[in-house]
């Protein structure tokens, strides 16, 4: 069985002006996967079709051997979502029973970890103690952790996170980062978006530049820091010679 | 767990004992209002094959069930949060259904002694096997909510002609059932048709929340705000397309059926107003302080809420309203007062916010269980007495000045607040 994500051919047509074409992506156990671009160059859409919320026109999405399209439950069980979005959460439960609710399912789907004491540890290094309050009326930094803990409970092989930085303090960004680093060393994958080149840099073992929907570039961090001096460099070069 | 928590997301805002709770009174409202609508059926003389009461049931059914459905289409709407994460979370595809099902379900269930209570009382009078008339909620139900659902794989908008085209025709086989027998049957095929079509329409995934790239006007004319902001939401644009379609479909009804009786059109009216003007200020109701602001304080905010509310509610109705001016002249004026005078009240009371389905729900009862009342007391009597137009409008402006004094005390937000943060 072939481990990691695969990216096969994939298009996703989403207007009449915007068609997100990926030839071929992978991303292999223990990576960070950083994925950049400008507005609207379809980051989420990408990552939409990795995580099942859309499913792609052509092409396919392997998870650790299986298509995500085939066995979408099963798949489920083994990603991690951390969105970049403040309405994912149900905002009219609070936090200790929408854990719960996550762990009843992922509990239900096979999920033999230890969730309980992943939570308690996770919340411990993003220091949020808010459990008792209704999510809804959570700040957005408290709503973002929330998520961070829902995205990675169950202890998933695959991590998928879109701007892991918005909305967090710097102390809560470097524990984050932390949580991070420490699920790619037990093996996880992480496929991430941000804008945030630096944190790219930082922590990206590959950089994927998408462009109007096409992969314009995927390459090691390191090589592109040797060839272009920094990432940023590499996103100036490229988007300000398409744009202009 | 699972089944628990997302109960009582949908019907308690998150806790269980408050999704209890309200549905218990709603579900009280609801016999009380049942056992008086059957009271009321036992005693008319029926003359019909149990066929005929059959097909007629399940068309009357249907026709309640999408007007109480507005609530819930609101509702599918509402938690559309919930469905996105529990899709992307290792759940078998039944739970998912059951999950955009639960709403419907237990709705559904609300309004069954509302409406099978008579039912079973007229079928009785009507000397017909009394378990015919279950049937008959059965199937005008899951019809009904199956229209409201639309085809399983053509657009939104197709939903209304399709509505249309299903209520016209079955109108017409209801009408015709006389000279062909096999029309009876066709129409009971229908509704198991169109109730499996809407249950298919479930299936189909959800997609996801997308941003609509559209250039718009601004919203800052304070008059027209609040129209605006109706019409640019989904929800409360279908609600008000379906009070309309209803109002349409009714005024039709009425005219086939020549009901040119006074009590009956006030009665339609008032109920049609009112559950308008309710809904409309669900979406008066999502408001922010920036908006009060921005309409420079509450009292102009307000002014402007209730100024939409009820040229929206009265849109709504028109088609009937227009029906009973042919028919009456003025005298529907005092039951169009009377239907915003029990709708903004109502709307203030129970504070029926898109999000939250129960409280929807709730109001749309309490119009019902209102309208009732109003109508059997005895020193009111008629709600078409023209000497008692002043009676209605004193109502009316008692009523609406008691609901803006609870709105301006709710939202304190007023315009020196504005003019205070600029001078810092």
């Amino acid at each position: 069985m072939k481990r990691g994500v695969i990216v096969d051919e994939l298009t996703l047509v989403r207007s009449k002006t915007f068609k997100l074409s990926i030839p071929h992506l992978q991303a292999k156990s223990g990576e960070v996967l950083c994925i950049t671009g400008p507005n609207g160059s379809g980051k989420t859409s990408l990552i939409e079709c990795i995580v099942g919320m859309t499913t792609p026109d052509t092409g396919s999405v392997t998870i650790n051997g299986r298509v995500v399209d085939n066995n979408l439950q099963a798949t489920r069980a083994t990603i991690g979502y951390i969105p970049d979005d403040e309405a994912w959460i149900i905002a009219e439960l609070c936090a200790t029973e929408y854990l719960a609710l996550l762990r009843s399912i992922y509990a239900k789907a096979d999920v033999r970890t230890d969730m309980e004491a992943t939570v308690r540890d996770i919340a411990k290094t993003l220091h949020f103690n808010a459990w008792n309050q209704q999510l809804g009326t959570l700040s957005h930094g408290n709503k973002k952790k929330v998520q961070i803990i829902a995205g990675l409970m169950h202890r998933p092989r695959l991590i998928v996170v879109d701007e892991l930085r918005n909305g967090l303090d710097p102390l809560a960004i470097i524990a984050a980062e932390g949580l991070l680093r420490s699920a790619a060393a037990r093996g996880s994958i992480i496929v991430a978006t941000t804008h945030d080149l630096w944190w790219a840099e930082r922590i990206a073992s590959r950089v994927v530049l998408l462009i109007d929907g096409q992969l314009r570039l995927e390459q090691d961090t390191k090589s592109i820091v040797k060839a272009y001096g920094s990432v940023e460099n590499l996103f100036l070069s490229q988007v300000s010679g398409s744009t202009g | 767990m699972f089944i628990r928590s997302v109960f009582a997301v949908i019907f308690g805002q998150g806790r269980f004992w408050r999704a209890s709770l309200r549905l218990a009174s709603m579900m009280t409202i609801a016999c009380i209002l049942g056992l008086y609508f059957a009271q009321s059926a036992a005693g008319l003389p029926l003359r019909m094959q149990p066929i005929q009461l059959l097909c007629s049931s399940i068309f009357t059914v249907q026709l309640m069930t999408i007007l109480g459905g507005v609530s819930i289409l609101g509702a599918t709407t509402s938690q559309s949060s919930l469905v996105r994460i529990l899709r992307t979370l290792p759940l078998p595809s039944w739970q998912l259904w059951f999950v955009n099902l639960l709403p419907h379900l237990v709705l559904s269930s609300i309004f069954v002694p509302l409406i099978a209570l008579p039912l079973w009382n007229l079928f009785v009078a009507a000397h017909v096997w009394p378990g015919l008339s279950l049937i008959s909620v059965f199937l005008g139900m899951t019809s009904g909510v199956g229209l409201l659902l639309g085809l399983p794989l053509a657009p939104r908008q197709i939903t209304w002609l399709w509505m249309g085209l299903v209520l016209w025709a079955e109108y017409k086989a209801v009408q015709l059932y006389q000279s062909a027998t096999c029309i009876p049957w066709l129409v009971i095929g229908l509704a198991l048709a169109i109730s499996l079509m809407g249950l298919l329409r479930i299936f189909k995934p959800v997609p996801p929340a997308r941003a609509q790239y559209r250039e718009v006007r601004l919203l800052t004319t304070r008059v027209s705000y609040f129209i605006k902001k109706v019409i640019r939401s989904r929800p409360t644009r279908i609600s008000l397309a379906t009070t309309l379609v209803l109002s349409m479909a009714t005024a039709f009804l009425c005219h086939r059926q020549s009901i040119t009786d006074a009590g009956t059109l006030s009665f339609l009216i008032t109920l049609l107003v009112s559950l308008g003007a309710t809904d409309i200020r669900a979406l008066c109701r999502r408001i922010s302080p920036a908006e009060i602001v921005g309409l420079q304080g509450t009292r102009k905010f307000v002014h402007s809420e209730f100024m939409a509310a009820c040229a929206l509610s009265i849109t709504g109705t028109a088609p009937l309203i227009l029906y009973g001016t042919v028919c009456l002249g003025i005298e529907i004026i005092p039951a169009i007062a009377l239907g915003l005078a029990i709708g903004f009240p109502v709307g203030t009371l129970v504070i029926p916010e898109q999000r939250n389905i129960s409280a929807q729900c709730t109001a749309t009862l309490l119009c019902l269980a209102v309208t009732v009342s109003v109508s059997k007391l005895t020193f009111i009597g008629d709600f078409n007495q023209v000497e008692r137009f002043g009676f209605y409008l004193l109502l009316l402006a008692s009523l609406l000045l008691l609901t803006a004094m609870t709105e301006y005390k709710r939202n304190p937000f007023t315009w020196s607040n504005y003019e205070q943060t600029k001078k810092h």
